[in-house]
């Protein structure tokens, strides 16, 4: 029973500061936030700006051809408060992308997580106090 | 069971006991308080104000001083500081609403929230095109605000679109309904505050009925209404705010709304790269039209298959 309480516990304290992220702008249906996907390829963008922090990323399509993705992050005041800034990320950087995709299949997304070439984390889509999706 | 029942007597007897030494004890205490905030005109504190709402950890509270682990004297009518809301739920004056008129129920049913349609471009709220959302919306909202004390007035700064409030703490009154005529409604209101005892009171009218005071549902208000805020500090780092609408046009019955928590943020919280404050580059929350349509542009192809309006 603690662990229950303890674990609805934390589920509202997640959802609590994960308030702010989508506050200003709906998406209706447009995007699958049931399930996840993942690109690799490299940076090739980085907006750092409001309402919501853009990061495209080249990476190869299934012919060959390069498809520039366009992720979309939080508000820059979040980001920040979470410990990242204009300089996390960098043009050319091998990036892989973890998010929410468009739900037609167009090479837009609502990132989750952005991880290196060893899996470590290097920007998560939520600040102020950690991930609600995780 | 019977060696139970010789026991009862004597249970009574210490529960007895402690409620007496309860009700003796609490008067001393509340009179010890008491004579401070008379002596001092400051309270006392010394419960754990951090870790509570996921937003401040044990050691940002360390580093702003370790406000949570000795008792704290405060002015209870010193409001300075940057705030967060930390109230979570419905951004809304409180889940109260009273029965709206005809009017208010027709203004409501204009009212299409990018939430609640297929595409956010079939919505209607200012936000998506990156109007001011103005009060008492961005004030409900989790934004960090900044109260400074000046002589004759609190500036209240939001670092969401890096807005300016002013409340005149001068006497005037709130202006009438012909200034009104005469000044023009605006975005944020005009707003007077006084203290009546360790709350202040600020009102505001003059608001422009085109602001949304809810981000989910657009719940509206008249050109006549009122705005009501009490603020009280109860802690050094905690203030709780509570508004209530007054709007007979729109509602039924006055909207009283429940206390909500603000928290007051460690300074590492609002320090970026050793720059210490609500406003700098990376945390630059405007929300400018020219950023807010190449946000929708690149977001476009997402929503080519879904419904588009007219």
């Amino acid at each position: 029973m603690k662990k229950v309480y303890t674990v609805f516990l934390v589920l509202a304290g997640l959802l609590t500061a994960a308030a702010p992220l989508f506050a200003h702008h709906g998406r209706g249906n447009a995007f699958d936030m049931e399930n996840r996907r993942t690109v690799t390829g490299v940076v090739s963008e980085v907006l750092w700006r409001n309402p919501h922090v853009r990061i495209m990323v080249d990476a190869p399509g299934e012919d060959g051809e390069i498809v520039n993705w366009s992720f979309e992050n939080t508000g820059t005041a979040n980001l920040a408060q979470a410990g990242y800034n204009r300089g996390t990320l960098k043009v050319g950087q091998p990036i892989t992308a973890i998010f929410n995709g468009a739900a037609n299949g167009s090479p837009v997304g609502i990132i989750v997580m952005f991880i290196d070439e060893e899996g470590r984390e290097l920007m998560s889509r939520i600040g102020g106090g950690g991930n609600p999706l995780d | 069971m019977r060696n139970r029942l010789a026991n009862v007597p004597t249970g009574f007897v210490w529960l007895l006991l402690f409620l007496v030494s309860t009700v003796l004890a609490f008067p001393s205490v509340t009179l010890a308080r008491v004579q401070e905030e008379k002596d001092y005109g400051l309270r006392t504190y010394s419960d754990k104000p951090f870790s509570e709402d996921g937003f401040i950890t044990p050691e940002s509270s360390a580093e702003s001083g370790g406000l949570e682990t000795a008792a704290i004297r405060f002015d209870p009518q010193d409001l300075s500081g940057i705030y967060r809301s930390v109230a979570g739920g419905w951004e809304s004056p409180g889940p109260n609403v009273p029965p709206m008129t005809l009017e208010g129920r027709a203004k409501l049913a204009e009212r299409v929230s990018p939430d609640n349609v297929p595409n956010p471009a079939l919505g209607n709220d200012p936000q998506f095109l990156c109007a001011p959302q103005g009060f008492p919306r961005l004030w409900l909202d989790q934004e960090l605000i900044e109260n400074i004390h000046l002589e004759d007035r609190l500036l209240q700064l939001s670092q969401w679109d890096q807005t300016l409030r002013e409340i005149w703490m001068d006497g005037r009154p709130l202006p009438t309904p012909e200034d009104i005529a005469e000044l023009g409604q605006t975005f944020y209101g005009y707003s007077v505050g006084r203290w009546e005892g360790d709350t202040l009171i600020v009102e505001t009218v003059g608001l422009d009925e085109r602001n949304w005071i809810d981000d989910d549902t657009g719940y509206p208000f008249s050109s006549g209404a009122r705005f009501e805020e009490r603020y009280r500090r109860v802690a050094p780092d905690a203030i709780t705010v509570q508004y209530t609408l007054y709007d007979p046009q729109y509602y039924a019955t006055p909207w009283v709304g429940d206390s909500k928590p603000w928290r007051r943020m460690p300074r590492a919280f609002v320090t970026h790269v050793g720059w210490f404050g609500l406003y700098s580059g990376v945390t630059e929350a405007i929300c400018a039209p020219m950023n807010e349509a190449e946000f929708h542009l690149r977001n476009e192809p997402a929503y080519a298959d879904l419904p588009q309006p007219d």
